[in-house]
């Protein structure tokens, strides 16, 4: 892990050397670097997952027509994917190599902030740029708060912070999450009904990570929520108008569509 | 059926989010201790005070034992549950827990001040191995989050206090109360130097300060071009500090830099000085042996000897150098030209200054001891013969 940790301890250092000694721009910069760099993998996962649910419907078809063949059911499978291009595992392969990114991202701010003797020593030595040094200890306090502690629950600043992490986090989740679809009896799609409820926890989760972790990291998690919620809206303003089938999002609402043509050809009669 | 498979899918899904929590905080480095033991010799000689974690202890330094309370007659106490023996360990329960790190101060013949990291002060009866004052005496601090880091200076009168955030706090010995205070822009994570009158601090600002040790009147500063984490040393009229600019500083007591040597990463110890010989590692394992005499300072050798960070004071004995590290050993060199005569492997990183317990017929030691503390409660103290490097015992903490 040293490998990707050390550049990226080195880069928030030069950063924060750089932008006058100011930690918190020095973490949003930082962020929003790795966010840039990583935005190649970010939007191959996201129009993948895209493709993968504008295929839904057909793949539906395909459950319920071999639902006792599970080898023509695969084939049948494969073949809807390269059909339409879809690779099954385009969605999981960026996500899979950005996570140990993400994770180097926000131990590198861990290691910056280091706030006991133990800490600030495992920080020598990981500092490739010469003279960066003397940037040592960087300095921790932001509006009143220091950044390498865990937020003080007493200070509404700490709240709103942590509020922040949480609300971010749910909508990113939200851009990032496909539309909940009904099955044909009108219940929620099992599927859908993990994603919504994956929706409530990850949200929580992140808040007690932020409750429990330094507040140099909820800034990260803030600033790469907020890229993240910025990304998935740019990508889904500049993608070509769906087509009609491929976007149907429920059986209701294929049936509804379904029957348009058939009122208007009865109309023209 | 449907609804079991809907609860299958869930059981799934939580799973999966487990596994993903488990593995992000794997990564996360481990909550460790903030810092590493002390280890004191108290009674002259005879008993070791070791200051690791949640508790300290006294040791025997015959066979690394816990020392047993005894009563006013000399027998030994015992618990009236199990029947065992009563050993000297001194806990304070607080949530989160009081941890101590640092050596302890002797208040008078029975009582002992044990600083501790969050700030407080508490006062130990010896004898009894009990907390006079449980809820602990909170030193001042401009930040709530400020810790003590390093060793407290003590004097007859008063208590240099170093704090992580900051400041150093004289404060009076027999009330506690603050007589003055001392800010530096960032933490003294060294204990202050006193001499002659004059109070050497270190900061994480840079700084190596000179103070009126009565007032706290700044007298002098001089800039090291890094973080300075070591407390300095005097010898001959001269300071020897180290910085993590990668460098050593030799400055006069008036405050000029007489002379300056880089080593190869972050200096954090303290050197060893003897008879014109200057010894310190850094933190990328390398030994440096520098001639001080005169004005200058001249490399005599230098070499890496550890894997990892040497930050423990090197020891001198007349022909050979101690030194021990991150990476689990010690090492007995030669003092002539750094060359490795054997290793001893250990269970932990050594970061701790190494403490030398002489020859006692009292307590029946037979030869000097050199007692490595790890960061590993499983072999928290561990002793050595300090020539032949022989293992005499290991007490797990």
């Amino acid at each position: 892990m040293d490998f990707i940790l050390n550049p990226f301890i080195t880069l928030v250092t030069f950063l924060y050397s750089v932008l006058g000694n100011n930690m918190v721009l020095a973490i949003i910069v930082f962020t929003v670097l790795v966010r840039l760099v990583t935005y190649p993998l970010t939007a191959t996962q996201l129009r993948s997952s895209k493709a993968m649910q504008q295929i839904q419907p057909k793949m539906k078809e395909l459950q319920e027509k071999y639902k006792n063949d599970r080898e023509k059911l695969a084939q049948a499978q494969m073949e809807l994917y390269r059909e339409h291009g879809v690779n099954p595992v385009g969605g999981c392969l960026p996500l899979f190599i950005q996570l140990p990114i993400f994770i180097a991202l926000y131990q590198a701010i861990i290691f910056a902030l280091a706030a006991t003797p133990t800490q600030l020593l495992d920080l020598s030595g990981r500092l490739l740029i010469p003279g960066l040094d003397s940037a040592i200890p960087m300095n921790n306090s932001f509006i009143g708060m220091n950044l390498s502690q865990p937020p003080n629950t007493s200070n509404p600043i700490a709240l709103a912070i942590i509020g922040l992490v949480v609300i971010t986090t749910y909508l990113q989740f939200k851009m990032t999450s496909p539309a909940p679809q009904k099955n044909a009896d009108g219940k929620p799609d099992q599927g859908a009904a993990m994603t919504q409820s994956m929706g409530t926890i990850m949200p929580v989760m992140y808040g007690f990570f932020a409750l429990s972790f330094s507040i140099g990291l909820s800034i990260y998690f803030i600033v790469s929520n907020t890229i993240g919620i910025a990304q998935s809206w740019l990508m889904k303003r500049n993608q070509p108008p769906a087509t009609a089938v491929a976007t149907v999002s429920s059986t209701a609402s294929t049936k509804e569509k379904a029957a348009r043509p058939a009122k208007r050809a009865a109309k023209s009669k | 059926m449907k609804s079991r498979m809907m609860a299958s899918k869930y059981q799934v899904g939580a799973l999966a989010l487990f596994l993903l929590m488990l593995f992000m905080s794997s990564c996360v480095p481990l909550p460790t201790d903030p810092r590493w033991a002390s280890v004191t010799l108290i009674d002259d000689g005879q008993e070791i005070m070791f200051a690791f974690h949640d508790k300290v202890a006294l040791v025997d330094p015959v066979d690394g034992s816990l020392i047993e309370l005894r009563d006013s007659e000399g027998r030994v106490r015992v618990d009236s549950e199990s029947g065992n023996a009563l050993t000297w360990q001194v806990q304070v329960q607080a949530n989160p827990a009081t941890v101590f790190y640092h050596q302890p101060i002797p208040l008078d013949d029975n009582t002992m001040l044990l600083p501790s990291f969050s700030r407080r002060f508490y006062e130990v009866d010896v004898d009894a191995a009990r907390v006079l004052n449980p809820e602990g005496r909170l030193i001042e601090a401009d930040t709530t989050t400020s810790h003590i880091v390093a060793n407290v200076l003590a004097t007859d009168d008063t208590l240099y206090v170093p704090l992580s955030e900051g400041d150093v706090t004289a404060i009076n010995r027999d009330d506690y109360s603050v007589r003055w205070k001392f800010d530096t822009e960032f933490g003294v994570w060294a204990e202050p130097l006193l001499v002659e009158g004059v109070l050497y601090v270190t900061s994480l600002d840079h700084f190596l300060y000179a103070l009126d040790a009565d007032n706290g009147d700044l007298l002098w500063k001089v800039d090291l071009g890094g973080a300075i984490a070591s407390a300095p040393v005097y010898a001959d009229g001269y300071l020897y500090v180290g910085s993590f600019g990668r460098k050593l500083f030799k400055v006069a007591d008036d405050g000029t830099i007489a002379a300056e040597y880089e080593a190869q990463n972050w200096i954090w110890g303290s050197p060893a000085v003897v008879d014109g010989m200057l010894y310190i590692g850094d933190s990328s394992g390398w030994v440096h042996a520098l001639d001080i005499s005169g004005s200058g300072m001249q490399m005599v050798w230098a070499r890496q000897v550890a894997e990892r960070a040497i930050r423990a004071t090197p020891l001198i004995t007349d022909d050979k150098l101690i030194v021990a590290s991150r990476d689990h050993r010690a090492y007995w060199l030669s003092r002539d030209d750094g060359t490795e005569i054997f290793r001893r492997e250990l269970v932990g990183e050594v970061l701790a200054d190494m403490v030398v317990v002489e020859p006692s017929e009292t307590v029946n030691i037979p030869e000097a001891y050199v007692l490595i503390s790890t960061m590993s409660n499983e072999e928290a103290l561990v002793a050595f013969t300090l020539e032949s490097g022989e293992r005499r015992w290991a007490y797990r903490h």
